[in-house]
């Protein structure tokens, strides 16, 4: 049954080869759109976890108190806090003594340093970062401001909040324009199979008079679509593996922004099966939109296709 | 066989294409349906194999009751009959052995059943020396030969012929129409139209005349 499906595959590519090539381009270039956009999402999402790991929480105290129990209980009901360091005024100021020594070398030894610097709790979090894990921590670091001891909270709120925002705007954009960019390779791979059955409607014509049933009508069609899909979201994964790599080279040539080649992946094995799959379903669905106009019976010679 | 019981087909039109058809063709019976181009030929044929819903009537045909037939059961009803069509509806980018086989494809036969099934029939019809030949490779007469191994070769009960003649020239047609007798002698019922009286002539077997939608003529040649 397969290889009849195939044969009639290889027969509409014979036939009308520049359509079909024309039709394979447009969903290859539709599918690489969304395998690049999906790209883009997981590796700022990469970033994004990559980044956390450098995420540091000072809580600056009022009075100094290593032992503050709410407040070490507050630290330790946040899911994300991997440990946490008590630094007194007199760590702080030696710490920063210690960072402006190049600039300030007399300040090392300098006694009448009066230290401005409060005590402060240092907290470290875990590795696994996400959109909401930011938003999470900005709702903490509230609470924390909150509470009596506390004289204020600093994390790089500045940075962290905007790279959060611009990934989520990216995230629901990019979405919409997958979401889009899916419904159009309906119409295309739906174009497609509409002109293989309006050219081949003798063929359907006899098929109906000799007893095939609408399904075994259908089913090439149907088969037609199912591998145009599969077959452009392959070559999409090709393509956007090539530009993934010509970025990587680009990156090493020194114009990369984020970090350098290490930082960025390809896609997934599970999101590569998951695209085929999308390409499969969506090529399926196009053609059935179009062969569910084919009949048998008495209303086949009523039908325009 | 066929059984036709105060038929009516009406196009849109309002156009009569037939009117009060009243006919019944024995099994085993070979009969000629004669008259000019526009009579209602194609129509009877076409409403006697499903293609068309008459307007009122009743229709038997190879056991089916074609007023109670479901849209779902017509692939099947027209597995029980062979169609031969004028202009031969053959699939131009399949070979004579592809287009002879397909009905038995259709049927999900085994394949060594399609391969010595079809090679017979191909043998039957003078062919086999053009069994990897496209249609456009061979002549009229060949192309109706192949459209009648493909109406025989799943052994239908009836065969119905729409003008097999109509574009051959009288030597060809001849040939044809041979082949239809050899065909009935096996025991398929065979209903022919044809516009060609004097081949009807030749021949002797029973005649229905139509002409404007109407059987105005019974007579046995």
């Amino acid at each position: 049954m397969v290889s009849s499906y195939l044969k009639h595959f290889f027969r509409t590519w014979q036939q009308h080869f520049s359509m079909q090539l024309a039709t394979l381009v447009v969903l290859t270039a539709t599918f690489t759109v969304i395998g690049i956009s999906i790209l883009i999402y997981q590796n700022l999402n990469t970033v994004l976890t990559q980044w956390g790991d450098s995420i540091r929480m000072s809580v600056f105290l009022k009075e100094e108190n290593p032992e503050d129990l709410s407040l070490i209980e507050k630290f330790k009901s946040f899911s994300g806090l991997e440990n946490y360091e008590y630094i007194s005024k007199q760590d702080a100021a030696n710490l920063f003594k210690k960072q402006v020594k190049n600039y300030v070398p007399d300040l090392l030894f300098n006694d009448e340093f009066e230290n401005p610097l409060p005590a402060s709790f240092e907290l470290k979090f875990n590795k696994n970062w996400s959109n909401e894990k930011v938003t999470e921590l900005a709702k903490f670091a509230q609470e924390l401001v909150g509470l009596d001891n506390v004289e204020d909270v600093s994390y790089g709120q500045g940075w962290v909040k905007n790279y959060a925002t611009v990934v989520d705007k990216f995230n629901k954009s990019s979405w919409f324009l997958v979401l889009i960019l899916l419904f159009g390779s309906l119409f295309v791979i739906g174009n497609s199979i509409r002109s293989s059955i309006s050219q081949r409607r003798d063929e359907i014509e006899v098929l109906e008079l000799i007893g095939s049933t609408t399904w075994s009508i259908r089913a090439p069609y149907l088969f037609e679509g199912f591998l145009l899909g599969i077959i452009s979201s392959m070559i999409s994964l090709m393509v956007t593996y090539g530009i993934y790599k010509w970025q990587l080279l680009v990156m090493d040539s020194g114009l990369g922004i984020l970090g350098g080649k290490h930082s960025l992946n390809f896609l997934t094995v599970d999101i590569q099966l998951l695209i085929i799959l999308v390409g499969g379903i969506f090529g399926l669905i196009g053609s059935y939109i179009c062969v569910a106009k084919i009949n048998n019976g008495w209303a086949a010679d009523q039908v325009e296709t | 066989m066929i059984e036709f019981s105060h038929v009516y087909k009406t196009y849109p039109g309002p156009v009569q294409a037939l009117k009060n058809i009243n006919l019944k063709i024995e099994k085993g019976e070979f009969v000629f349906l004669t008259g000019p181009s526009g009579a209602g030929k194609t129509t009877l044929f076409k409403v006697m194999s499903a293609y068309l819903k008459p307007s009122s009537g009743n229709i038997k045909v190879a056991g089916y009751d074609l007023n109670k037939i479901k849209s779902n059961e017509i692939p099947f009803f027209r597995r029980r009959i062979g169609v031969v069509y004028q202009d031969f509806k053959l699939l131009k980018d399949r070979t004579v052995y592809e287009n002879i086989s397909l009905p038995l494809e259709i049927r999900g036969d085994k394949n060594s059943y399609i391969y010595d099934k079809t090679n017979d029939m191909i043998e039957q019809v003078g062919l086999t020396h053009k069994k990897f030949m496209f249609p456009q490779q061979l002549s009229g007469g060949e192309q109706q030969r192949v459209a009648i191994a493909r109406a025989l070769v799943h052994q239908p009960g009836v065969l119905v012929a729409d003008e097999p003649t109509g574009n051959l020239d009288p030597e060809l047609s001849e040939e044809i129409m041979d082949l239809l007798d050899k065909v009935n002698a096996q025991g398929t019922t065979v209903f022919c139209a044809t516009h060609d009286h004097d081949l009807v002539k030749r021949r002797s077997k029973k005649v229905l005349d139509i002409n404007s939608g109407i059987i105005v003529e019974k007579k046995i040649g």
